[in-house]
Parts: structure tokens; C-alpha cells; sequence
């Protein structure tokens, strides 16, 4: 150890006083010289150790960065010979491949090649040729079918793609097909809602009887109940806490009692409509049945929630029509939708024939399994309560309903969806189906422009499963049909609140952070949003909020809309936000629009965006899809809802803002508007995108390059403008191949 | 020829799909590069429908540096597809060193002429080509949605694989008009398919070309999915369309890789190193075997 010290003074003082000669001066007894050199010395002692020390760590730091050099020189050769090996590999392939083209081999394989293509467009050309002979034979549809199906079975992959081969696929076509027991075309007839005449009735007591099972949903139904133009009581059920609290805070200032009962999650939503409130069908005369109802077993039947709800309560008129037709005549029981026509070859009992058999014969019901059949398809309808008693008057509670375990048919409440126009009749009422008719391809249904158009229609056209007048069930089913496209327009329109003004007292603040953008920029983005303020026809009370949290400042002109806030260097982008809200929501404004300030609005943005807003009833966030490059972030296509709300182009209404505040001020630069979604669903609020309102924003960030490289045609090629710094192209970051804005 | 402007020419034949037009001058508008113009070829719209889009994409060019904007309302009788003559009616209306094409239901990105001009001025190319990505999109009556990005069938490197089919779309390239011909930039008004591709053949067989961003996405290339764009290229023509495009498309364009000669600094290009005065681009083909450059 020693030996070693002794090399590290040794090379660690050279050219210094060696340390040797100053201890034995310092030991030298009577030597006022050395007495009165001893500070000196102690002190040039210290100062060799600190240069000893700071050399040790100079050395240390020297060997760590050269053995990093020597790992990356080596890491950095291996790459070279990979690089060349792969070279090498190439082409060597090349070769080969080469070798394979112009061997004798190939050539002489050619016409088996030649024979492949030519096979390929002969399936095509059969394929045509089948589909055309498939349609015009002159059989009957249930031989069509089963045709239909050994196709499917035999010759799967000449099929997948074709719309009626997913539906098969998806357990469309029943394994073993059912017996045939729906009605007949001929016969399922339908009142056209809204009806042709206002009817007169003094306003019902109506409890609306709705399972959240899926609380998200709770926003999309407050919309549709605000479509009941008269007081009723609005009665729900879920099954847990957490959910309980959502739709609450979602139905937090509806105008109207609303009371929300957690009940087991047993018998679905036929259950908890049926038991989850029982004393309401003492006190109320009517009720309306729905729920969130999501069927994503089958692509087809994605928006047959929307259909149902579209039916029965799309509008006012509707509504309206609905009671017209229970005060028209005291016999409808069961007002329901007609079947939505994806689904009309499922009308059947399936499985469940025996358990509905059971149910019907304590009700007094004689069910037959040749019997016509119909019912509620999705268990939503009008009724009265007194068509619903026979069902009430069971006995049922939540155990005689199966425990949940996601069955699809075979089920207690998949049986009582089968009951429900059975037990109508047995109370002594009939019950009609209804159809808003640009929601159906084709459908029969009558128009009343008057109540005795009602009242001849039950006569002549409604049908009674029971009885000697039941008609014979259809022979066949019909072909798989797809929802129709109006539907989906209709539901799209309805979340995007096409057809609405945008109301000019509407007052918009946009919010730009500032963070080391370049005055261009900024100036885009604030001219855009102006001019899409304009075409919204909200310039009167916009305001546009800027606050720099960059080191530097741009250089920018403000006009009377324009508000900079005080600068904050260092401010986290989630605070400058929450500042800036705060300002705003301050001023008055009825909704903050958060904005990228490399970002550009379309002229139609804010106007798209503040109509959605408004539809939603300030009821949730709302996102613009960044443009052109299609962001990850998916949503969907009929409701809107997405996973979360980009900051990037973000309206925040004063409702949530006023429920749950800014974004959390964690000072984290990513992460703050999924924070802030989650928060404003937990809230009850709907989280969406809004797909018409385009917001520009750059996909490559293009770094400076060396002075060298040519420099393209900018802007600041235009007379009278100045290069940018930092606008030269030819280094590219491409964001659209990160992790920004990729598919 | 002004200096440094591109002229974009975007053609549009069925006034229902406005929404879409819109979209893509929005991209337009929203280039980095400048100065800018936009040459709008109209496929026989009444004079009504004129008015609308010129209405529809007014507001979008609304920037005080918004590119300038041309209609080139085309009404001739024939032909009855008249793609091709409406890039010719385009073309004929250019003013600016730099041209560009784009569908009406396409879109670029914000950088695309900017990094496309760059390439060009740095390799001294007449023609300079990049990437795009596909992309299925589910077109609905006010929107569209993307659906995720799909393997383009187009695919290749460079010059050796655009001679031999086309995986160039319109709007993945600008041209540098200063360094091409006249006779160059023309489309042939009888090809329905691959009009384009017949443009590239001449364009690049005689001009020097650039494919150094052909790795770098600057644009989206739109597969609907209710089918309004399907090519021949995606394998989804089917009946008459695939008839013709096997009777008249494919041999014309092989007829023109048959007649049409290539440069020999194009050949050089190419890493032919027997350079010829006269020689095809099926000659030069045949000479690069299947895996030239």
C-alpha cells in the first residue's frame, strides 16, 4: 500500500515541492525559519492534496470517457460489420434471386405462373358469376340459406370480407336454425312516428326506468330525456358505487327528481327495471324502458342502441306522438320500436322457449312453440303499467334471474324480453310498434294525421299473438341487412348537433401557450382562430389568452381580442393552462379552447366545435382531430366518445371547468389531458372527438442544419420577409414516424 | 416561370364531394412553403357548382399569405373521363417554377413542398419524389375517419423500380419545371388509368430524378372505404374497369416503355454501365435484370 502511495505522490506532485522534504523541515527541532514557515507549508500541504484529489478525478473522468469512447468505436465497428455482412447478405439474395429469374427453371415454370394468374381471375370472375346466380334462382329462402351456409363452411376464404359472411360468422346464421315463428312481413306493420297531428293530453305521470350498466352512457341518455316535453321522474339503476356516482354527477342539475338505485348485477336490465324500483309502478301510469345497452358480440348490430333510442325518444314530436297514441286509445299497453333490421332474422325463442313457457303458465298464458312471436327486440318500449303487471305479479326477485356470466341467449331475462306483448294481452291490451321512418331502408308502416287513424290502426293492423286472430308465423327468414346508413348519419348529426346556431352570446376564450415557438407560428395560429371566431359568428365576445412560459419572448403584435398574459419562464404547460382558464372563465366566458401554438384552426373549427359543445349541453370535453396526419387516438364513428381528449385542440366548458377545475398542476409536460379526461368521466362528463373540426399542426419538426446544405424556398423567400432561424430544411425529425401522431 | 412558386393542380369532377376538396386545399393552405398557388381544374360543373366550391374554399385561403388560387372551369364534351385532360387544362394555366399535383381527396403535410423544393435545389434533380402513407379511411356523410395505416401496394426504392410499375401516387412528387421540357409535362388524354405513371415514364427516362425522401412520408394516400378511390394498383378493379385495364392500360404503357428512350445520364444513373445512344426503358430494363436499382 505503501509502495503505491507512494507512486501516486510521486507522479501526483511532479513539478511540485515534493511533500518528503517539507515534513522533514517541518520536523527540524529550533528552526524559527521553520516555525515560521509552518502556515505556509500546512497550507501548501492542503493545497497539494486538493490538486492530488482533483487529479485522481481528472484521471478517473479521462479513463471513464475514453473507455466510453473505446465502447461506443466498438459498438460502432460491430454496426459497420453488421451494416456489411447485411451488404453482403443482400447481395447475395440478389444473386440468387437473380440466379432464379434467369435459370432454365424459371423460364420453364412460366406458364405455371402465367396458369396461377390466370386461375386467380377466374375465381374472381366466379365469384361475380355465383353472386349473380345466387340471386336470381328461383329458390326458396330457406334452401337459399342452407346453400348459403355449406358455401360458408366449405369455401371460407372466398367470402371473408362480404358483409353477410361476418354476420354468419359473428353466430348470424343460428347453428341450428330455430323454428320459424316471427311474423310475416306481410302483417308487421308499424305507426310512422311523429304522427301527422299534434294530439291533445294533459301531461302523464311517467317514470322513465333506465339500467346504466354502462355509466358512460349516462350522458348520451340525459340527451334523450331532455327530449320529453313534460315533467317525469327518472328512475336508474347500476350495479356499483363508483357508477352510481358518475351518472349521478352526470344528472347532477337535471331539472327533476332523479333518484339512482344500485341493484345486483343479476337478470341484466330486465331485472333491474322490473324490481330495481317496484313501487313505481303503483304511482305512475306510465313508463318508458331502456338502458345503455351495448351489443359489440356483432359489428351490425353497433348502433342498435342508437336505433332504439332514435325511435322511441328522438325528438319531441316524437314523444308527443307516443302519448297521442296511448290517449287515443286506453287499450295500447306496450308502444315499442320496430325490429331493428339487422336483427330481424334473430326473431325467434332461440333457447328459451321452455323457461318462457314456464313464466307464461304462471302468468295464465298458453304458450305455444308454433305460435307467432314478437316482442320489444332490446327490451326498450312505452307502456303503461298496468300491460306489465301480469310480469310484475310473478313473484320475481333478482335470484330468479341467473347470475351474471355473460350468456348471449338461454337466460330468465332473455325469456321476459320474449313476454312482454304476451303479458300485455294478458292484462286485456294490445301493444303497436312504431318507426321513425328515415331510420328504416324499408318498412310497412301507416301515417296518422289524425287519433281515429290511430284507433283504425289498432283495429285493423295490430297484431295479438293470442287467440284464434293470431296470424301464421313467416315461413322464412329474411336476408341479413345491414343498419341502414341514415341511421348512422342521424346518430352522427345528433352528437355532432348538426342543424343547430351556434349562438352568437356564446363566448369562446382560446387559450395559446407559448414555449420557444416562433413568431410565425403564433401568428397562424391566433389569424386562424380569429377568422374561425368570425365564420362562427362568435367575434363579439371571443378573447384569445397567450402566456409565454419560454426564455425567450417572440415578437408579436396584439389587438384589442388579444390578451397576453404575464410572462412565467419556467411555468409547467398544464399551469400556464390552468392560469389562463382562470382568467377566462374570470371574464365570463362560456367555454376555453385550449390551443396548440403551432397549430392552425380550419374556418369551420370553432364553429363545429362550440356546436358540439352546445349539443353535449356543456356536458364534456371535446377534442379536434390534429390534421392532416391521423392521430393514434381513435373514437367512435356513431357516438364520438373517445379514450381521451387531446390538449392540443381541447374545448372545456364552464360546467366541467366549474366541477373539476384545471389540469392537474403536476408540473409534468405529458399525461395532463388523460389525466384531465379520466377526471371529467369520473365527473359524469362524456369525453369526445369532434371529427369536423380539423386543427393543422406540423408533422415534421425541422431542425437547423449546417450552413453548408441548400436552403429552401420559405416563406422568407416572399419579398419583405426575413429568414426564420431554424427553417432550413433537409434535417428532419419526421413526428409522424415517432410517437406523436402516428396511426 | 416565377421564381420559387409552386403550382399545385388539384382536379375535381362531383360537387358532392365538396367536403373533401376543402380538406385538401386546407392542407394546401397549410404549406410552409411559399409562395404558392393553387390551380383548380373543374371536371364539367355547371356554373352553379362552380360558384359553391369557389364559396367552399374561399374562407380556407382566407390567410393574408394564403396561396392564390386559379379555377379552371373544363367543359369540353369528350372524353367522357377526362382525368387526364384536366391536368393537361391544369398545366396549361402554371405559372410557377415548381409543379405539383394532388387529388381532391387527398392531403400533404404541412412540410411537403418545402422539404420536396429543398431536394430539389440540393440535388439539382428535375423531378424529387417522397413517401406517403397509406391510410383507410371510412368516408361518412360529414366526416371521415381514419381506420389505421394500410401496406401501400406501391412500393419501391427508386428509379430502376418506377420504371418497371408505378408506386409514385400524384401528389408524392414536385417538378422542378426549369429543368424539364414541355413536351415532358403533357398527359395523354386517352389513358383513363395510369396517366400519371405515363407522364413519370417520359419525364424521368429523359430528366434527372431524385428519390432521397422516398422513406419519409410528406402525404396521406387516402383507400376509402366505401370504394370512391379504388386503382388499379390495389388489385380492386373488378369487371369492366379490370377489362380495360388489362386490354388497353397495360399495353400502353408497356408500348410506352417500348418507344421511349432514356438519357445516358439517366442510364448512368441507373448503373448501366454500357451506355447507349438509343436504348428503351424496356432496354434499360432488361439490362438491369429484376433487382437493378
Amino acid at each position: 500500500m505503501s509502495a503505491g502511495k507512494f507512486e501516486a505522490d510521486a507522479a501526483g506532485t511532479q513539478g511540485q515541492f515534493p511533500r518528503a522534504s517539507i515534513d522533514s523541515a517541518v520536523r527540524e527541532p529550533g528552526l524559527g525559519f521553520a516555525a515560521r514557515a509552518q502556515p505556509a507549508v500546512n497550507h501548501t500541504l492542503a493545497l497539494t492534496d486538493e490538486v492530488r484529489e482533483l487529479r485522481t478525478k481528472l484521471r478517473a473522468a479521462v479513463d471513464e470517457t475514453e473507455q466510453t469512447l473505446q465502447q461506443r468505436d466498438a459498438r460502432i465497428r460491430a454496426a459497420e460489420a453488421l451494416a456489411r455482412s447485411l451488404e453482403l447478405q443482400l447481395a447475395a439474395r440478389d444473386q440468387e434471386l437473380r440466379d432464379i429469374l434467369t435459370s432454365t427453371s424459371w423460364r420453364i415454370t412460366r406458364p405455371l405462373r402465367q396458369a396461377r394468374r390466370l386461375r386467380q381471375r377466374a375465381i374472381l370472375l366466379c365469384k361475380i358469376a355465383a353472386a349473380k346466380a345466387y340471386r336470381r334462382a328461383p329458390l326458396p329462402a330457406a334452401a337459399k340459406r342452407r346453400i348459403l351456409e355449406c358455401a360458408f363452411r366449405l369455401a371460407a376464404p372466398l367470402f371473408r370480407g362480404t358483409n353477410t359472411y361476418r354476420v354468419w360468422k359473428g353466430g348470424g346464421f343460428p347453428a341450428h336454425s330455430p323454428r320459424e315463428v316471427a311474423l310475416p312481413a306481410e302483417v308487421d306493420h308499424s305507426l310512422a312516428v311523429p304522427f301527422g297531428y299534434r294530439g291533445t293530453f294533459d301531461p302523464p305521470r311517467l317514470a322513465v326506468l333506465c339500467h346504466l350498466y354502462h355509466a358512460s352512457a349516462a350522458q348520451e341518455f340525459r340527451g334523450y330525456f331532455g327530449n320529453i316535453p313534460f315533467p317525469c321522474g327518472l328512475f336508474i339503476t347500476t350495479d356499483t358505487d363508483d357508477k352510481k356516482a358518475v351518472i349521478a354527477a352526470a344528472f347532477k342539475d337535471w331539472p327533476g327528481p332523479v333518484e339512482i338505485r344500485l341493484t345486483p348485477n343479476r337478470g341484466r336490465d330486465i331485472a333491474a327495471k322490473l324490481l330495481g324500483f317496484p313501487e313505481v309502478y303503483d304511482t305512475y301510469e306510465y313508463v318508458l324502458h331502456v338502458h345503455a345497452k351495448v351489443s359489440g358480440h356483432t359489428g351490425v348490430l353497433a348502433a342498435w342502441r342508437g336505433f332504439l333510442l332514435e325511435n322511441l325518444l328522438g325528438s319531441p314530436d316524437i314523444v308527443e306522438s307516443v302519448f297521442a297514441a296511448f290517449n287515443a286509445r286506453d287499450d295500447i299497453g306496450i308502444i315499442a320500436a320496430q325490429h331493428f333490421e339487422p336483427l330481424r332474422h334473430w326473431i325467434n325463442w332461440g333457447g328459451n322457449f321452455r323457461t318462457a313457457e314456464r313464466l307464461a303458465g304462471r302468468m295464465g298464458i298458453d304458450l305455444s312453440e308454433k305460435s307467432v312471436l314478437d316482442f320489444p327486440s332490446g327490451s326498450m318500449f312505452w307502456a303503461r303499467t298496468a300491460a306489465l303487471k301480469p310480469l310484475l305479479g310473478l313473484g320475481l326477485a333478482f335470484e330468479s334471474f341467473e347470475s351474471e356470466q355473460g350468456q348471449t341467449d338461454g337466460t330468465t331475462a332473455h325469456a321476459i324480453e320474449r313476454l312482454y306483448f304476451h303479458a300485455c294481452e294478458r292484462a286485456g291490451l294490445r301493444w303497436i310498434k312504431i318507426a321513425h321512418l328515415p331510420l328504416f331502408a324499408e318498412t310497412s308502416a301507416v301515417t296518422a294525421t289524425m287519433a281515429a287513424d290511430v284507433a283504425r290502426f289498432v283495429d285493423r293492423s295490430a297484431v295479438r299473438l293470442s287467440g284464434s286472430g293470431a296470424p301464421l308465423p313467416r315461413r322464412a327468414p329474411p336476408l341479413p341487412a345491414s343498419a341502414s346508413a341514415v341511421l348512422t348519419s342521424r346518430l352522427q348529426d345528433r352528437a355532432l348537433g348538426f342543424g343547430r346556431n351556434v349562438k352568437s352570446e356564446i363566448r369562446v376564450a382560446i387559450g395559446i401557450v407559448i414555449c420557444g415557438h416562433r413568431a410565425a407560428q403564433i401568428r397562424r395560429a391566433t389569424a386562424s382562430a380569429a377568422r374561425s371566431m368570425e365564420m362562427a359568428g362568435l367575434s363579439d365576445g371571443a378573447q384569445i389568452l397567450t402566456l409565454n412560459i419560454g426564455a425567450s419572448r417572440p415578437g408579436l403584435r396584439f389587438n384589442a381580442r388579444m390578451t397576453r398574459l404575464p410572462d412565467a419562464c419556467g411555468l409547467g404547460f398544464a399551469a400556464a393552462h390552468n392560469r389562463m382558464m382562470a382568467e377566462a372563465f374570470a371574464r365570463g366566458a362560456d367555454i376555453y379552447l385550449a390551443a396548440a401554438a403551432d397549430g392552425e384552426f380550419h374556418p369551420e373549427a370553432i364553429r363545429n366545435l362550440v356546436r358540439m359543445a352546445s349539443a353535449m349541453d356543456g356536458c364534456g370535453l371535446i377534442d379536434a382531430p390534429d390534421f392532416p396526419a391521423a392521430p393514434a387516438k381513435g373514437y367512435d364513428p356513431v357516438t364520438l366518445d373517445t379514450p381521451w381528449a387531446s390538449h392540443s385542440c381541447l374545448v372545456i366548458p364552464r360546467r366541467v371547468y366549474e366541477r373539476i377545475g384545471g389540469f392537474a398542476d403536476a408540473g409534468a409536460k405529458r399525461g395532463e389531458d388523460i389525466d384531465y379526461s379520466s377526471r371529467a368521466r369520473a365527473n359524469g362528463f362524456a369525453v369526445r372527438t369532434c371529427p369536423t373540426a380539423l386543427f393543422l399542426r406540423p408533422t415534421f419538426e425541422i431542425l437547423d442544419e449546417p450552413a453548408s446544405l441548400p436552403v429552401a424556398d420559405t416563406r422568407a423567400d416572399m419579398p419583405g420577409k426575413r429568414p426564420e432561424r431554424g427553417r432550413a430544411a433537409g434535417i428532419l425529425q419526421p413526428i409522424v414516424a415517432g410517437a406523436r401522431r402516428p396511426l | 416561370m416565377i421564381p420559387g412558386q409552386v403550382d399545385t393542380i388539384v382536379r375535381f369532377h362531383d360537387i358532392r364531394r365538396l367536403p373533401e376538396l376543402v380538406r385538401c386545399i386546407f392542407s394546401l393552405a397549410g404549406q410552409t412553403h411559399r409562395p404558392s398557388r393553387i390551380v383548380l381544374a373543374l371536371q364539367r360543373l355547371p356554373a352553379a357548382d362552380v360558384a359553391a366550391v369557389e364559396a367552399a374554399v374561399a374562407p380556407v385561403l382566407g390567410a393574408d399569405d394564403a396561396p392564390m388560387l386559379e379555377v379552371v372551369a373544363w367543359n369540353e364534351a369528350a372524353p367522357a373521363d377526362a382525368r387526364a385532360a384536366l391536368l393537361n387544362a391544369g398545366l396549361r394555366a402554371v405559372q410557377g417554377r415548381y409543379l405539383a399535383f394532388l387529388d381532391y381527396d387527398d392531403v400533404l403535410y404541412p412540410e411537403a413542398y418545402e422539404l420536396l423544393i429543398a431536394r430539389l435545389k440540393r440535388t439539382g434533380a428535375a423531378i424529387a419524389f417522397a413517401g406517403l402513407r397509406a391510410v383507410r379511411l371510412a368516408a361518412y356523410g360529414r366526416f371521415s375517419q381514419a381506420l389505421g395505416e394500410v401496406t401501400p401496394p406501391f412500393s419501391g426504392r427508386g428509379l430502376g423500380d418506377l420504371l418497371r410499375h408505378n408506386f409514385c401516387p400524384l401528389h408524392s412528387y414536385v417538378i422542378d419545371r426549369s429543368r424539364t421540357d414541355a413536351d415532358m409535362l403533357s398527359f395523354v388524354p386517352d389513358l383513363t388509368m395510369e396517366e400519371d405513371y405515363d407522364m413519370l415514364l417520359r419525364l424521368c427516362a429523359r430528366a434527372p430524378s431524385d428519390f432521397g425522401l422516398i422513406g419519409i412520408p410528406v402525404g396521406e394516400y387516402y383507400y376509402k372505404t366505401d370504394g370512391s378511390n379504388t386503382v388499379a394498383t390495389t388489385g380492386g378493379l373488378t369487371g369492366e374497369a379490370l377489362q380495360r385495364y388489362l386490354k388497353e392500360i397495360v399495353p400502353a404503357i408497356e408500348r410506352r416503355r417500348r418507344t421511349t428512350l432514356v438519357a445516358p445520364d439517366v442510364q448512368r444513373s441507373l448503373g448501366l454501365k454500357d451506355v447507349r445512344e438509343k436504348r428503351t426503358v424496356r432496354q434499360a430494363l432488361d439490362c438491369l435484370g429484376s433487382f437493378g436499382p
